[in-house]
């Protein structure tokens, strides 16, 4: 425990200073929560393109490049500046405290009660499932004994998703090689919940309604489970919703700080999961945003940035085994397969397929926040700008990548049906996304009543 | 004594009739709702919560913000916690077998009850929200409820799975976690480290699914490590040593045992993994010696 908590401190601290400068110092919590995922993420991007040039995995390295960027981001950070976003407003005084807590009791309660359940388990639980022990441990363990990646590449099934998460774990064992990295996952739960609660308070929603949303998210199955289980999935969400939320932030500030900072974790949710290509979404609305509102050049800056994110990892992989499957690459290569998968057969059982593994699990979300969309521009007749505009493109745009990957890969892989369960875990992506748009339509009825 | 108000009374049989399948299935069986009523007790809270905000729109929230219903709820999960916790003290079952009570099942109570408290509380207050549009009103109140429903249903679920040993056994060792977590093939696989040197070579079952532990490389791997594993071909495993699994429980008593063919061999480990001892035996292995929890690893 004492050893994932060294972790998460030194991954705060090393990018704090800065994340303040941009942030604010009154959105402390925001600003710990964003430097937690960038400084864990920036730190074991930089030993493993290190390590490839012949820098071994060692607690005095590890220290070394983490001092390195330190002094780096210090010094950065003296010449850096940036007006502060805007804070959550101040409850001020402990009478209004008070208020709060009464008028959100059972709110309250239920959020730490969750809180308090998922702590103790990533407390007493060692890492324990199946991908975890097959793959992303397993490296961990390998790198912390061997020093390099060598041994776990002869092992074989390496280069299926990048090291993000197993260099996380390393950073623990080689503080003591019997310690247990569990806490990272605490640390990513908390993350994606304080965020999305930071960012609803920014955009001005009441705090009701973003309590009570950002219970949902806490609250919802798949997300409250994948807090006490050490696969990719929840820190992937955490760090493409970032990567979003930033972008909507943009839509209100118009700093250039949180395009870099949405550049930044688009790109890096590469560094977790490579495969899925949700981030084209984000890139895709990021894009038409900036051509709205005539910032064409930041439309280059940000698919260059997000593309140099993503390169070490696939030339990387390219030189392990080979041409890495781009999502674009494998678009134009499937296309012409399209027409021949087009059969009525294929459709229909591509199309029970989604409904068993995602709209049985997510769908209730989807309609929820379909049916408050229609209420709140059909019913109510509000002005839709282009923070819900943007929304509603990024949702449709992840149910369209769920639907059409589904339909690609039904036709790329045989036994495309036999993991069902890989593809609920990974469309869990969804839920940040559809609660946050809900949440801000759902604050307009809040607000006409 | 004072009387109390038809509404009350009204919402109160209402909600002890939508409570009623997941209260019987924890005194009979999972499944027993559909068995006899050809309706999943799942469906038949969510559609019950449906008719009570529809019927009794005007009478929800006669009790005070529904804090009786996540009172109960929270008791609920307590009391079945317990239950589990009870269970791990003695043997599998024992709460069945003493209390008659299924605890497994208790998740659908809770969850219905936390879900009573919500439609109780805040469907009274989405009413006053959403007052221009009634069918929208029921629309967003019977998703928010089934959204509620389903996940304190989930988080019930995993809290059940995941707490009970964290209570009963706080000081388990690493090993004990994952022989809880993972059970018979860790224990065995430990003792397959112990009896082989680093560099034997370790052939496991043809992966079947009765066998999807110790026949999955990738997983016995973690634990092996840096041991060489292959599957097992009779023509071309040769100097190593060969996993003997009892796999499932074929439902008759007898196991889906690999190999289910006598190997000769040097010597091979008979493993018992509940009484934890080991017998060495110099002779042929036959197929017929494991069953359960006893394992065996063929010396070849």
């Amino acid at each position: 425990m004492t050893e994932s908590l060294i972790i998460i401190i030194l991954s705060i601290f090393l990018v704090l200073p800065i994340i303040l400068k941009i942030l604010g110092r009154k959105n402390l919590p925001l600003s710990i929560s964003v430097s937690y995922l960038l400084g864990l993420s920036i730190w074991t991007y930089l030993l493993f393109i290190l390590n490839t040039k012949g820098i071994t995995f060692s607690l005095k390295n590890v220290l070394v490049v983490y001092s390195f960027l330190l002094a780096l981001f210090f010094f950065a950070v003296r010449f850096f500046k940036s007006k502060s976003y805007n804070s959550v407003r101040r409850v001020g005084n402990n009478k209004n405290y008070k208020n709060v807590f009464m008028d959100n009791k059972i709110l309250l309660i239920v959020i730490s009660l969750l809180l308090i359940f998922t702590f103790i388990a990533n407390l007493y639980w060692p890492v324990k499932d199946w991908d975890s022990l097959v793959l992303y441990d397993f490296r961990a363990k390998l790198f912390a004994e061997h020093g390099g990646m060598k041994e776990a590449i002869e092992q074989g099934y390496f280069t299926s998703y990048p090291l993000m998460t197993s260099l996380s774990h390393m950073l623990v064992y080689l503080f003591n090689v019997s310690a247990s990295p569990m806490l990272l996952y605490e640390g990513f739960y908390l993350s994606i919940l304080i965020i999305f609660y930071y960012s609803l308070k920014i955009l001005r929603t009441s705090t009701r309604v973003t309590l009570f949303f950002t219970l949902a998210l806490m609250g919802y199955g798949i997300i409250f489970e994948q807090s006490t289980v050490s696969y990719t999935n929840l820190p992937y969400t955490a760090y493409l919703f970032t990567g979003y939320i930033f972008l909507l932030l943009w839509l209100k500030n118009g700093k250039v700080t949180s395009i870099f900072l949405s550049a930044l974790f688009t790109g890096l949710s590469g560094w977790v999961r490579f495969a899925e290509p949700f981030w084209i979404v984000i890139v895709i609305v990021a894009s038409l945003l900036f051509w709205l509102k005539k910032k064409r050049f930041y439309i280059s800056v940000y698919i260059l940035s997000v593309y140099l994110l993503r390169l070490p990892w696939s030339l990387f992989v390219e030189s392990v085994s080979g041409p890495v499957p781009y999502a674009a690459k494998s678009i134009s290569k499937t296309l012409p397969f399209l027409t021949q998968g087009a059969r009525l057969e294929n459709i229909k059982n591509v199309l029970s397929y989604l409904y068993v593994n995602v709209i049985l699990e997510y769908g209730i979300v989807i309609l929820f926040y379909v049916v408050l969309f229609y209420f709140v521009f059909m019913n109510l007749k509000k002005r839709l700008d282009l923070t819900f505009i943007s929304d509603l493109l990024v949702v449709s745009g992840i149910i369209g990548t769920i639907c059409l990957g589904t339909f690609l890969f039904s036709i790329l892989v045989e036994s495309w049906f036999q993991i069902g369960d890989s593809l609920r875990r990974m469309s869990m992506i969804i839920v940040p996304f559809a609660i946050f748009a809900s949440a801000r339509l759902f604050d307009h009825v809040y607000k006409e009543r | 004594m004072r009387a109390i108000k038809p509404e009350k009374l009204y919402f109160l049989v209402f909600t002890a009739l939508i409570l009623l399948p997941p209260i019987t299935e924890i005194f009979t069986y999972h499944g027993f709702i559909k068995k006899h009523l050809f309706i999943d007790a799942g469906y038949i809270v969510t559609f019950g919560l449906f008719l009570l905000i529809i019927v009794y729109k005007k009478y929800i929230g006669v009790f005070d913000k529904g804090y009786y219903f996540y009172a109960g709820s929270f008791i609920t999960l307590a009391i079945f916690l317990i239950s589990a916790v009870l269970e791990e003290y003695n043997y599998p079952n024992y709460v069945f077998t003493k209390f008659h009570i299924n605890y497994k099942n208790a998740p659908l109570l809770v969850a219905a009850l936390f879900t009573g408290g919500f439609v109780n509380s805040a469907v009274k207050y989405l009413s006053k929200i959403v007052k221009k549009n009634p069918s929208i009103f029921l629309i967003i109140s019977f998703l928010s409820a089934v959204f509620i429903f389903k996940q304190a249903k989930y988080i019930s679920v995993s809290v059940m799975r995941i707490f009970p040993l964290i209570i009963a056994k706080p000081g388990l060792s690493y090993s004990e976690k994952l022989y809880y977590f993972w059970d018979n093939p860790v224990k065995y696989l430990d003792y397959v480290s112990i009896l082989t040197n680093e560099n034997a070579s370790i052939y496991l079952p043809t992966s079947t699914s009765a066998q999807e532990i110790t026949g999955n490389i990738g997983l016995v791997r973690y634990f092996l490590y840096p041991r060489k594993l292959n599957l097992y071909d009779p023509e071309k495993s040769v100097d190593g040593y060969v996993i003997a699994s009892p796999g499932n429980e074929l439902g008759d008593g007898n196991f889906n045992n690999w190999p289910d063919f006598d190997i000769e061999c040097e010597f091979f480990y008979l493993i018992d993994l509940k009484n934890q001892s080991v017998n060495f035996v110099k002779s042929e292995f036959s197929s017929g010696l494991i069953s359960g929890d006893t394992w065996a690893l063929i010396k070849i």
